[in-house]
């Protein structure tokens, strides 16, 4: 690469070139990396954005998670064992195992006192749950056996990770599940994530499907005109898809509501309701309230948007698609690999890249996504907040109850947690540039 | 694989897409259709066509939303422009140049492609706030400009130095400074990228609204989500006008893509939006 | 016009990449001076430290009476020709060399006057509102060369910039560029690969090897006695042989004994500078013009060496005779009448008063 030097010394001569970064790093000085230190920075104070300001140190974080002195061995257990599968000298990953495994046992330590103290009140401590972290802690140990006995290949190497994913899981089950520390309505939004994330690993397929079948078509004039027409759904506002989704589920005048009584699918719905799910949504006259009624709403969020292709998703795996090589189509043709042979064997490897990159996106967009649950749900996240994200309980805590200083810890929480994904999608997600 | 077959393959992939399109456009379709119709048509049919036809809709329509619309060109304009300049000086001095400190500011706004924007939403409100910049249109457009500011300098980077950097030398010899080469080489030789790029920031900022919803205070200086929002939490809904308004909010976009539609299939399925 | 001097120029790559060490070479006004080198030697590096496209590490540069070390390349009044030809892509012909007087605030009249003048004298007139994608690769490179004279500057710089073209085509274009030069009598600075290139055009000629230079001088000086082995191995199609072996210095005279196995007595002129040498290993350097074969022992002055032939190369007016003695391979050039079989047993004269004698332990000619 052919770069022109620059330097301080003859800074009269090269002033102009340093005058032509200015807008940008200003800009991005002021308004981004001001606000995120501030924000880092508002995590430790109680703070209502106007007049209260007090610095309270962990106070945030220990309402957000519960006890520290158990999260604290976990984090650090979980980030040295991210770290000795992250780092590639064998002496540093040794190291890093061996703290890994120090903060482990303090955590066990913290863990197995905090159980002693709580035991006799009975209804603090779930049986369950407790069960569930003491089999993955077996499980793990187990598959640490087989990681020492197995020592070489890829069966040993995710034996390795699983002997050191599984306690940390199994950490979370006890703090969250078992002694039910912290803020509750967070961790119901995070399993929200979970369910809208699974969804959505669903969701993706019709967009592959589309767009391999105008790939393989003949004509490069029909795939051309298909392009255009994927292209122009991309001209409805988003807020206008959204409100006509929105409409689209009205109890009263909304198509769905209207297409299930006509095909008489509601009857179909009453009868499984009143004899097989016994939720009681489902009643005559049928009018079930899709975005109202705190059993529906996960339903109806799950349905939207189908048949689920997206414009933006069918266009990137096009591009990925194109990238395969006439002759590798004519050599499968040649061995004999039928249709779906050719979709499994050899298109979706080849798009793996772009479905990867593709669903890395969705997870962290879903994480942060707020503005669609305020729109259609409001800032609770609807009846008994089934439709809260984590972004949705930071904006209700900063704008709603004015709590600024805690909803800047769920925020650095939040970050800390995209964060990893992206480092886990950089190390295991390769993207060819 | 005989001819015949291969032409019902042929026509199968055909029908697929093409209902797949359909469920894309039926919204549409519908939103149109009831457009038209008065508060008693729809109650009685609400999907399917009915006479007469209330063109009158569109006039309420207009005249509620007009002014959004308005503001919202602005802003969203403004915003590409506020974008797409500083991106495009910098982008180039990053392709170009090597100077002290280079690698740490590339990585500093690199960083910021991960940090997630929602964490930042309530100090950026007070730091609008104190700045006295809350409730102005130009505050907003700068902030989406520094928001789509890092993946334009990225993907603009990564063009500049994929040109033949003789080009940019030869320049040099010829006697042009760094932005007379900006404007008489990369620009023009740019188009499908900036074209690109400058469509995805208009969308972006044209579907924002959480941003407006909280950095905009005065009514008058609403942007078109927020206030097809309002329109659609009215109590008594009047379903003609609303759907007319909603098909209207869709007039500006069709007309930027009528423009510029080419440019843009091509930019996006070249992959040059990956990131 | 102006002359150009570089004085103990050196630079360093970041990487602490030595490219050029301790350079100095004045190149004197209307001169056409050809840089020449194998690939890597960085003969491109102190193009565009002249050009300004590059800084010096250290030394200085000088174009007319001016130290241009921190002047800007455009403020330098020189015009360069890059290998790529680095047209504007989206510009014609015309926009193409219009640019830089543009840039210049040169009067719209007297643009089309030069662009004109220069369009004739190149035989672009034809094709000046073609975009350069439109144009084959020989019309491609008079553009670029085009664009450069329009500028009328004080000196060209050219970078290896026949390399794209086809052989013909690069002989060709060698021409011309020599007759634009005694045409506009610039001052001009070419690198190039191809000693070729180099002994055709060149006024005089910096051989160079690995950032340091060998030897300048003008073609035939550089051919007839070579400052070194590199030289002496750079300069000449097919390339002189080398033979290693010693000098023995006895009381019937001086002689050169090959590793290869032949004497060779040493022609009286010599004899006396090589008595210094006795004993210490010596390199031999013999063109391939310089000896001649024969089966019988009849011809040709100095020694004979017994050779056996491995391959002929026909190139129609003359052949290149492969050939070797011990385990010392060699190439003869001889008159393309003469028939040898691979296998052949012959007899090798040499010319001894034509021989090169290096220094094997500096690398430097005995002379
Ligand atoms: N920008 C650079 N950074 C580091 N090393 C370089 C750079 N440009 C050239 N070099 C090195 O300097 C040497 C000379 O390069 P160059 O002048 O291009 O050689 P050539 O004689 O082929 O034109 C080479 O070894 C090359 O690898
Ligand atoms: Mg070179």
């Amino acid at each position: 690469m052919k770069e022109q030097r620059i330097t301080w010394r003859n800074l009269n001569r090269t002033w102009v070139v340093f005058a032509m970064l200015a807008p940008t790093v200003v800009g991005v000085a002021i308004f981004s990396y001001t606000p995120a230190i501030e924000a880092v920075r508002h995590s430790f104070y109680e703070w209502d954005g106007r007049f209260l300001e007090n610095f309270n140190g962990l106070d945030n974080f220990r309402r957000l998670l519960g006890d520290l002195g158990l999260w604290g061995p976990l984090l650090l257990y979980g980030f040295f064992a991210g770290l000795a599968s992250l780092l590639s000298r064998p002496r540093l990953r040794r190291a890093c195992r061996a703290v890994a495994l120090v903060a482990l046992a303090a955590f066990a330590l913290a863990a197995g006192g905090d159980l002693v103290a709580v035991w006799h009140d009975a209804d603090a401590v779930q049986t369950t749950p407790l069960y569930t972290a003491a089999g993955l802690l077996s499980v793990a140990a187990l598959c640490a056996l087989g990681a020492v006995r197995g020592r070489v290949g890829r069966g040993a190497a995710f034996m390795r990770f699983l002997a050191l994913a599984l306690p940390f899981v199994a950490g979370l089950t006890y703090i969250i599940s078992v002694r039910r520390l912290g803020d509750w309505l967070l961790w119901k939004s995070f399993s929200l994530i979970f369910v809208l994330v699974a969804a959505n690993m669903l969701k993706m397929w019709p967009s592959i499907f589309v767009a391999v079948c105008i790939h393989r078509l003949r004509s490069q004039r029909w795939q051309y005109v298909y392009r255009v027409l994927f292209v122009i759904p991309l001209i409805i506002p988003q807020m206008v898809a959204l409100l006509i989704w929105k409409f689209f589920y009205d109890p009263n005048v909304g198509p769905l509501n209207k297409f299930l009584t006509a095909t008489h699918l509601d009857s179909v719905l009453i009868w499984l309701d009143k004899w097989v799910w016994h939720l009681g949504v489902f009643t005559e006259p049928f009018r079930p309230a899709w975005l109202a009624d705190p059993e529906l709403i996960v339903p109806a969020l799950i349905f939207w948007g189908f048949p689920w292709v997206g414009v933006v998703g069918v266009l990137i795996y096009l591009a990925g698609l194109q990238n395969i090589g006439k002759e590798l189509y004519e050599a499968a043709e040649l061995d004999g690999v039928g249709s779906w042979g050719k979709f499994w064997r050899i298109e979706l490897p080849l798009i793996m890249t772009q479905v990867r990159l593709n669903l890395v996106l969705l997870i962290i967009g879903t994480f942060q996504a707020y503005g669609f649950q305020l729109v259609l749900l409001g800032p609770e996240g609807g009846p008994r907040n089934v439709g809260l994200t984590p972004g949705l309980y930071m904006y209700f805590q900063g704008f709603i109850e004015q709590r600024y200083g805690y909803a800047c810890a769920i925020g650095l929480l939040l970050f800390c947690i995209i964060l990893v994904l992206t480092i886990v999608n950089q190390k295991y997600v390769r993207v060819e540039k | 694989m005989s001819s015949k077959q291969a032409k019902r393959a042929e026509i199968g992939k055909h029908t697929l897409v093409v209902l797949v399109l359909l469920f894309a456009f039926i919204p549409l379709l519908i939103t149109f259709v009831i457009s038209f119709k008065s508060n008693q048509q729809f109650a009685v049919a609400p999907l399917t066509p009915t006479f007469p036809l209330h063109f009158e809709n569109w006039a309420i329509g207009w005249e509620t939303i007009s002014g959004y619309i308005a503001n919202s060109i602005v802003i969203s304009v403004l915003a590409v422009v506020l974008t797409l300049v500083p991106a495009l000086l910098s982008a180039f001095v990053f392709a170009r140049f090597r100077f002290p400190g280079k690698t740490v500011l590339w990585y500093a706004l690199l960083g910021l492609l991960f940090m997630p924007g929602i964490m930042n939403l309530v100090p950026l409100f007070t730091l609008l706030r104190d700045l006295n910049m809350l409730n102005s249109m130009l505050a907003l457009s700068t902030l989406y400009a520094v928001g789509g500011q890092v993946f334009c300098v990225f993907v603009l980077r990564n063009f500049i130095e994929d040109m033949p950097q003789d080009l940019f030398e030869a320049a040099q010899v010829d006697g042009a400074s760094p932005l007379q080469q900006i404007w008489s080489l990369v620009i023009p030789m740019s188009g499908s990228i900036l074209g690109t790029l400058a469509i995805l920031r208009f969308l972006a900022s044209w579907n924002s609204f959480v941003m407006p919803l909280v950095m905009l205070s005065s009514q008058y200086k609403q942007v078109i989500p927020v206030g097809l929002m309002r329109l659609d939490g009215e109590y008594i809904k009047l379903w003609g006008p609303m759907m007319a308004s909603f098909s209207i909010a869709a007039i500006p976009l069709v007309i930027i893509f009528l423009f510029t539609m080419r440019l843009f299939v091509k930019g996006l399925t070249a992959g040059a939006v990956k990131g | 016009m102006a002359r150009v001097a570089l004085e103990n120029v050196s630079k360093l790559y970041p990487g602490n990449v030595k490219a050029v060490d301790k350079l100095t070479l004045e190149v004197r006004d209307g001169e056409f001076v050809v840089l020449v080198g194998p690939s890597g030697c960085g003969k491109s590096t102190i193009l565009r430290m002249i050009a300004g496209l590059e800084d010096v590490t250290s030394g200085t540069v000088t174009i007319g009476q001016r130290v241009v070390n921190d002047v800007q390349p455009k403020d330098r009044d020189i015009a360069m020709v890059f290998q790529n030809y680095a047209l504007y892509p989206h510009m014609t012909v015309r926009q193409n060399m219009a640019f830089a007087l543009k840039l210049r605030k040169v009067g719209k009249e007297e643009t089309e006057s030069r662009i004109r003048a220069t369009a004739d004298m190149l035989g672009l007139s034809e094709l000046l509102d073609r975009l350069p994608k439109a144009l084959s690769g020989g019309q491609r490179q008079r553009v670029a060369v085009g664009r450069a004279i329009v500028r009328q500057p004080a000196a060209f710089l050219f970078d290896e910039p026949l390399s794209n073209l086809d052989a013909k085509l690069r002989v060709q274009m060698r021409l011309e560029l020599a007759r634009l030069h005694n045409r506009l009598g610039t001052t001009m600075i070419y690198v190039t690969h191809d000693q070729a290139e180099a002994m055709t055009l060149g006024d005089r000629i910096v051989v160079m090897d690995d950032g340091v230079v060998r030897q300048i001088a003008a073609p035939t000086e550089l051919y007839d006695s070579p400052a070194d082995l590199f030289v002496a191995g750079f300069i000449g199609v097919p390339q002189m042989n080398f033979f290693a072996g010693t000098i023995e210095a006895s009381a019937t005279g001086v002689c050169f004994r090959a590793d290869a196995g032949f004497e060779l007595p040493v022609s009286a002129e010599m004899a006396g500078r090589l008595t210094a040498y006795a004993g210490k290993p010596v390199t031999l350097g013999l063109r391939p013009e310089h000896i001649g074969v024969s089966e019988s022992e009849q011809r040709g002055s100095g020694l004979r060496i017994p050779a056996v032939v491995d391959v002929v190369e026909a190139m129609g007016s003359e052949s290149y005779i492969h050939l070797h003695t011990g385990n010392t391979s060699f190439v003869s050039r001889v008159d393309a009448h003469r028939r040898f079989e691979p296998g052949q047993e012959c007899l090798q004269a040499v010319f001894v008063e034509k021989a090169h004698f290096f220094d094997t332990a500096t690398e430097r000619r005995i002379e």
